[in-house]
Protein backbone atom coordinates (compact mmCIF):
# COMPACT_ATOMS: atom_id res chain seq x y z
CA UNK A 1 0.00 0.00 0.00
CA UNK A 2 1.24 3.95 -0.62
CA UNK A 3 0.76 6.93 -1.37
CA UNK A 4 2.11 8.34 -5.01
CA UNK A 5 1.96 11.03 -7.36
CA UNK A 6 2.23 10.14 -10.88
CA UNK A 7 6.10 11.70 -10.38
CA UNK A 8 7.11 9.43 -7.85
CA UNK A 9 5.92 6.03 -9.72
CA UNK A 10 6.50 7.22 -13.01
CA UNK A 11 10.38 5.76 -13.64
CA UNK A 12 9.48 2.69 -11.66
CA UNK A 13 6.36 1.76 -14.31
CA UNK A 14 8.38 2.46 -17.05
CA UNK A 15 11.26 0.32 -15.74
CA UNK A 16 9.01 -2.47 -14.71
CA UNK A 17 7.38 -1.89 -18.25
CA UNK A 18 10.78 -2.16 -20.67
CA UNK A 19 11.29 -5.54 -18.48
CA UNK A 20 8.29 -7.36 -18.46
CA UNK A 21 5.84 -7.75 -21.16
CA UNK A 22 2.44 -6.65 -19.63
CA UNK A 23 -0.49 -5.61 -19.92
CA UNK A 24 -3.59 -3.90 -17.97
CA UNK A 25 -7.24 -4.49 -17.59
CA UNK A 26 -9.34 -2.33 -15.88
CA UNK A 27 -11.22 -4.92 -12.64
CA UNK A 28 -14.65 -4.48 -12.12
CA UNK A 29 -18.24 -5.82 -12.69
CA UNK A 30 -18.54 -4.29 -16.01
CA UNK A 31 -21.49 -3.88 -18.70
CA UNK A 32 -19.91 -5.69 -21.38
CA UNK A 33 -17.16 -7.99 -22.28
CA UNK A 34 -14.86 -5.23 -24.00
CA UNK A 35 -12.70 -4.90 -21.34
CA UNK A 36 -10.13 -1.57 -21.90
CA UNK A 37 -6.84 -3.69 -22.41
CA UNK A 38 -3.55 -1.11 -21.96
CA UNK A 39 -0.67 -1.80 -22.77
CA UNK A 40 1.10 0.83 -20.50
CA UNK A 41 -0.53 2.12 -17.57
CA UNK A 42 0.44 5.38 -19.08
CA UNK A 43 -1.97 4.68 -22.15
CA UNK A 44 -4.73 4.51 -19.67
CA UNK A 45 -7.09 7.70 -18.90
CA UNK A 46 -6.51 9.82 -16.09
CA UNK A 47 -3.19 7.70 -14.75
CA UNK A 48 -2.44 9.62 -11.30
CA UNK A 49 -5.83 11.34 -10.70
CA UNK A 50 -8.70 10.05 -9.07
CA UNK A 51 -12.39 11.12 -8.98
CA UNK A 52 -13.20 9.65 -5.76
CA UNK A 53 -12.04 10.55 -2.79
CA UNK A 54 -12.51 6.47 -1.69
CA UNK A 55 -9.53 4.16 -2.98
CA UNK A 56 -12.76 1.08 -3.04
CA UNK A 57 -14.04 3.16 -6.03
CA UNK A 58 -10.50 4.29 -7.49
CA UNK A 59 -9.29 2.66 -10.94
CA UNK A 60 -8.11 -0.93 -10.20
CA UNK A 61 -6.15 -2.79 -12.63
CA UNK A 62 -5.07 -6.63 -13.55
CA UNK A 63 -1.41 -6.91 -14.17
CA UNK A 64 -0.41 -10.05 -16.50
CA UNK A 65 1.94 -10.73 -19.48
CA UNK A 66 0.31 -10.23 -22.27
CA UNK A 67 1.03 -13.76 -23.28
CA UNK A 68 -1.87 -14.66 -21.47
CA UNK A 69 -5.40 -14.02 -21.91
CA UNK A 70 -7.59 -12.82 -19.78
CA UNK A 71 -11.05 -14.58 -18.15
CA UNK A 72 -14.09 -12.86 -17.95
CA UNK A 73 -16.78 -14.35 -15.75
CA UNK A 74 -20.34 -13.64 -16.86
CA UNK A 75 -22.08 -12.64 -13.50
CA UNK A 76 -26.15 -13.27 -13.86
CA UNK A 77 -27.94 -10.28 -11.98
CA UNK A 78 -30.54 -11.23 -10.02
CA UNK A 79 -32.41 -7.96 -11.45
CA UNK A 80 -31.86 -9.34 -15.23
CA UNK A 81 -28.99 -9.09 -17.51
CA UNK A 82 -25.71 -10.58 -17.03
CA UNK A 83 -22.59 -8.52 -15.83
CA UNK A 84 -19.25 -9.42 -16.46
CA UNK A 85 -16.72 -9.51 -13.80
CA UNK A 86 -12.82 -8.80 -14.05
CA UNK A 87 -10.75 -10.01 -11.20
CA UNK A 88 -8.40 -13.03 -10.00
CA UNK A 89 -10.37 -15.28 -8.96
CA UNK A 90 -10.45 -16.90 -12.76
CA UNK A 91 -6.67 -15.10 -14.19
CA UNK A 92 -4.51 -16.49 -11.03
CA UNK A 93 -1.35 -15.33 -13.17
CA UNK A 94 -2.35 -11.93 -12.23
CA UNK A 95 -1.61 -8.67 -9.73
CA UNK A 96 -4.06 -6.47 -8.96
CA UNK A 97 -3.10 -2.84 -9.21
CA UNK A 98 -4.60 0.33 -8.22
CA UNK A 99 -2.04 3.63 -8.27
CA UNK A 100 -4.83 6.25 -6.56
CA UNK A 101 -3.10 10.00 -6.84
CA UNK A 102 -4.44 13.13 -6.47
CA UNK A 103 -8.06 13.78 -5.88
CA UNK A 104 -8.59 16.34 -8.03
CA UNK A 105 -12.37 17.38 -7.19
CA UNK A 106 -11.12 18.38 -3.55
CA UNK A 107 -7.48 19.08 -4.61
CA UNK A 108 -4.66 18.83 -1.96
CA UNK A 109 -5.88 15.32 -1.28
CA UNK A 110 -3.80 11.84 -2.21
CA UNK A 111 -6.22 8.83 -2.54
CA UNK A 112 -3.63 5.82 -1.60
CA UNK A 113 -3.04 3.06 -3.87
CA UNK A 114 -2.16 -0.59 -3.88
CA UNK A 115 -0.13 -3.68 -5.23
CA UNK A 116 -1.45 -7.13 -4.21
CA UNK A 117 -2.48 -10.60 -5.17
CA UNK A 118 -4.76 -13.13 -3.51
CA UNK A 119 -3.06 -15.67 -6.14
CA UNK A 120 -0.31 -18.13 -4.73
CA UNK A 121 0.58 -18.84 -8.65
CA UNK A 122 4.30 -18.64 -9.38
CA UNK A 123 3.63 -16.12 -12.31
CA UNK A 124 1.75 -13.53 -10.44
CA UNK A 125 4.08 -13.73 -7.57
CA UNK A 126 6.80 -12.70 -9.48
CA UNK A 127 5.11 -10.34 -11.40
CA UNK A 128 4.12 -8.63 -7.39
CA UNK A 129 7.63 -8.83 -6.37
CA UNK A 130 8.88 -7.11 -9.03
CA UNK A 131 6.49 -4.08 -8.46
CA UNK A 132 6.98 -4.35 -4.37
CA UNK A 133 10.56 -4.35 -4.60
CA UNK A 134 10.75 -1.29 -6.52
CA UNK A 135 8.28 0.41 -4.60
CA UNK A 136 9.70 -0.54 -1.06
CA UNK A 137 13.13 0.55 -2.25
CA UNK A 138 12.03 4.12 -3.64
CA UNK A 139 9.85 5.16 -1.46
CA UNK A 140 9.92 5.66 2.55
CA UNK A 141 7.94 3.66 4.85
CA UNK A 142 5.93 5.48 6.86
CA UNK A 143 3.14 3.35 9.04
CA UNK A 144 1.99 0.60 7.19
CA UNK A 145 2.10 2.71 3.81
CA UNK A 146 5.13 3.19 1.50
CA UNK A 147 5.16 6.94 0.42
CA UNK A 148 6.92 8.74 -2.96
CA UNK A 149 9.30 11.50 -2.28
CA UNK A 150 7.24 13.99 -3.85
CA UNK A 151 3.76 12.76 -1.95
CA UNK A 152 5.68 13.17 1.15
CA UNK A 153 6.58 16.80 0.67
CA UNK A 154 3.12 17.41 0.13
CA UNK A 155 1.93 15.81 3.15
CA UNK A 156 4.87 17.98 5.06
CA UNK A 157 3.22 21.29 3.74
CA UNK A 158 -0.48 19.59 4.84
CA UNK A 159 -2.37 17.67 1.85
CA UNK A 160 -4.21 14.97 3.32
CA UNK A 161 -3.35 11.48 2.55
CA UNK A 162 -6.08 8.93 2.89
CA UNK A 163 -7.82 5.72 2.04
CA UNK A 164 -11.17 7.56 2.20
CA UNK A 165 -11.84 11.29 2.52
CA UNK A 166 -14.64 10.60 4.19
CA UNK A 167 -12.91 8.98 7.29
CA UNK A 168 -12.55 10.60 10.37
CA UNK A 169 -9.31 13.00 10.11
CA UNK A 170 -7.27 11.01 12.69
CA UNK A 171 -6.86 8.18 10.20
CA UNK A 172 -5.06 10.36 7.53
CA UNK A 173 -1.61 9.01 7.04
CA UNK A 174 0.35 11.68 9.79
CA UNK A 175 4.54 11.89 9.83
CA UNK A 176 6.10 10.02 12.58
CA UNK B 1 5.00 -26.29 14.11
CA UNK B 2 2.57 -28.57 11.80
CA UNK B 3 -1.09 -27.13 10.85
CA UNK B 4 -3.79 -28.76 12.30
CA UNK B 5 -6.59 -30.37 10.19
CA UNK B 6 -9.15 -27.69 11.73
CA UNK B 7 -7.00 -25.28 11.26
CA UNK B 8 -6.98 -25.78 7.98
CA UNK B 9 -10.20 -26.95 7.13
CA UNK B 10 -11.33 -23.87 9.35
CA UNK B 11 -9.71 -21.53 6.28
CA UNK B 12 -11.27 -23.71 4.18
CA UNK B 13 -14.87 -23.34 5.18
CA UNK B 14 -14.17 -19.70 5.59
CA UNK B 15 -12.88 -18.77 2.53
CA UNK B 16 -16.17 -20.68 0.87
CA UNK B 17 -18.17 -18.86 2.96
CA UNK B 18 -16.53 -15.67 1.61
CA UNK B 19 -16.70 -16.71 -1.71
CA UNK B 20 -20.63 -17.34 -1.65
CA UNK B 21 -21.46 -13.84 0.01
CA UNK B 22 -19.51 -12.53 -2.33
CA UNK B 23 -21.09 -14.10 -5.47
CA UNK B 24 -24.47 -12.72 -4.16
CA UNK B 25 -23.04 -9.61 -3.56
CA UNK B 26 -21.86 -9.54 -7.79
CA UNK B 27 -25.75 -10.88 -9.08
CA UNK B 28 -26.71 -7.51 -6.86
CA UNK B 29 -24.65 -5.47 -8.88
CA UNK B 30 -21.94 -5.02 -6.15
CA UNK B 31 -18.38 -4.83 -7.37
CA UNK B 32 -16.19 -6.85 -4.94
CA UNK B 33 -13.29 -4.52 -4.16
CA UNK B 34 -11.20 -6.51 -1.67
CA UNK B 35 -11.41 -10.15 -0.30
CA UNK B 36 -13.58 -12.54 -1.56
CA UNK B 37 -10.98 -14.49 -3.23
CA UNK B 38 -11.06 -11.95 -5.82
CA UNK B 39 -8.69 -9.32 -5.19
CA UNK B 40 -6.48 -8.52 -1.75
CA UNK B 41 -8.11 -7.83 1.10
CA UNK B 42 -8.89 -4.04 1.79
CA UNK B 43 -6.93 -2.84 4.80
CA UNK B 44 -8.09 -0.19 7.11
CA UNK B 45 -5.69 2.19 9.02
CA UNK B 46 -5.33 1.87 12.94
CA UNK B 47 -6.29 5.40 14.72
CA UNK B 48 -3.10 7.00 15.14
CA UNK B 49 -1.27 5.95 12.75
CA UNK B 50 1.26 3.44 13.22
CA UNK B 51 1.12 -0.76 12.09
CA UNK B 52 -1.03 -2.30 14.92
CA UNK B 53 -4.76 -2.16 15.24
CA UNK B 54 -5.45 -2.37 11.08
CA UNK B 55 -7.97 -4.51 9.78
CA UNK B 56 -8.59 -6.26 6.80
CA UNK B 57 -12.39 -6.75 6.38
CA UNK B 58 -13.25 -10.35 4.62
CA UNK B 59 -14.80 -8.60 1.84
CA UNK B 60 -15.52 -5.47 0.65
CA UNK B 61 -18.20 -4.26 -2.13
CA UNK B 62 -19.10 -1.12 -4.07
CA UNK B 63 -22.34 -0.66 -5.99
CA UNK B 64 -23.25 2.38 -8.07
CA UNK B 65 -26.33 3.41 -6.02
CA UNK B 66 -25.12 2.60 -2.38
CA UNK B 67 -22.63 3.13 0.24
CA UNK B 68 -19.65 0.97 0.01
CA UNK B 69 -20.27 -2.53 2.38
CA UNK B 70 -18.02 -4.37 4.28
CA UNK B 71 -18.17 -7.83 5.41
CA UNK B 72 -16.78 -9.67 8.45
CA UNK B 73 -17.01 -13.50 8.84
CA UNK B 74 -17.33 -13.40 12.98
CA UNK B 75 -17.14 -16.30 15.64
CA UNK B 76 -20.48 -16.72 17.34
CA UNK B 77 -21.04 -17.81 21.17
CA UNK B 78 -23.28 -21.24 21.40
CA UNK B 79 -26.73 -19.24 20.40
CA UNK B 80 -25.26 -19.14 17.16
CA UNK B 81 -26.09 -15.25 16.75
CA UNK B 82 -23.96 -13.22 19.75
CA UNK B 83 -20.24 -12.51 18.41
CA UNK B 84 -17.80 -13.26 20.61
CA UNK B 85 -16.08 -10.32 23.10
CA UNK B 86 -13.30 -10.39 20.62
CA UNK B 87 -15.28 -10.33 17.26
CA UNK B 88 -16.88 -7.04 18.91
CA UNK B 89 -13.89 -5.56 19.78
CA UNK B 90 -13.08 -6.22 16.15
CA UNK B 91 -16.12 -4.57 14.41
CA UNK B 92 -16.54 -2.01 17.10
CA UNK B 93 -13.10 -1.09 15.71
CA UNK B 94 -13.72 -1.42 12.15
CA UNK B 95 -17.04 0.89 12.83
CA UNK B 96 -14.79 3.64 13.64
CA UNK B 97 -12.28 3.13 10.97
CA UNK B 98 -14.99 3.19 8.00
CA UNK B 99 -16.34 6.31 9.07
CA UNK B 100 -20.10 7.61 9.13
CA UNK B 101 -22.30 6.19 6.37
CA UNK B 102 -20.70 3.29 5.21
CA UNK B 103 -22.56 -0.37 6.06
CA UNK B 104 -20.68 -3.16 8.36
CA UNK B 105 -22.35 -6.14 8.36
CA UNK B 106 -21.22 -9.46 10.47
CA UNK B 107 -21.94 -13.02 9.53
CA UNK B 108 -21.22 -16.38 11.31
CA UNK B 109 -18.81 -18.38 10.32
CA UNK B 110 -20.50 -21.42 11.09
Amino acid sequence: MFFTVLEDVEKIIRDIEASVDIAYYNTGLLDSRNVPKYNSIFDAPNVGIVFSGDWNRIDDYLVMKKNISLIIREVPQRAGGVKFAVDQLFNPKSIALKLGGIYQEKGSVIVAGRVGTVSEDRDSNELYKLFATKIKKEFRRIGAFYVGKEAEGKLKVGWRLVTDDQSPKEYDLKLS
Amino acid sequence: MAVSFNVVFSSIRLKRICFVIAAELESRGYKITGGGGRLPEEYLRPLGGGRRGGSYPDITATHPNYPTLRINTVDVLKNGVTPTARELRNAVRIRAQIGPGKHLILIPKI
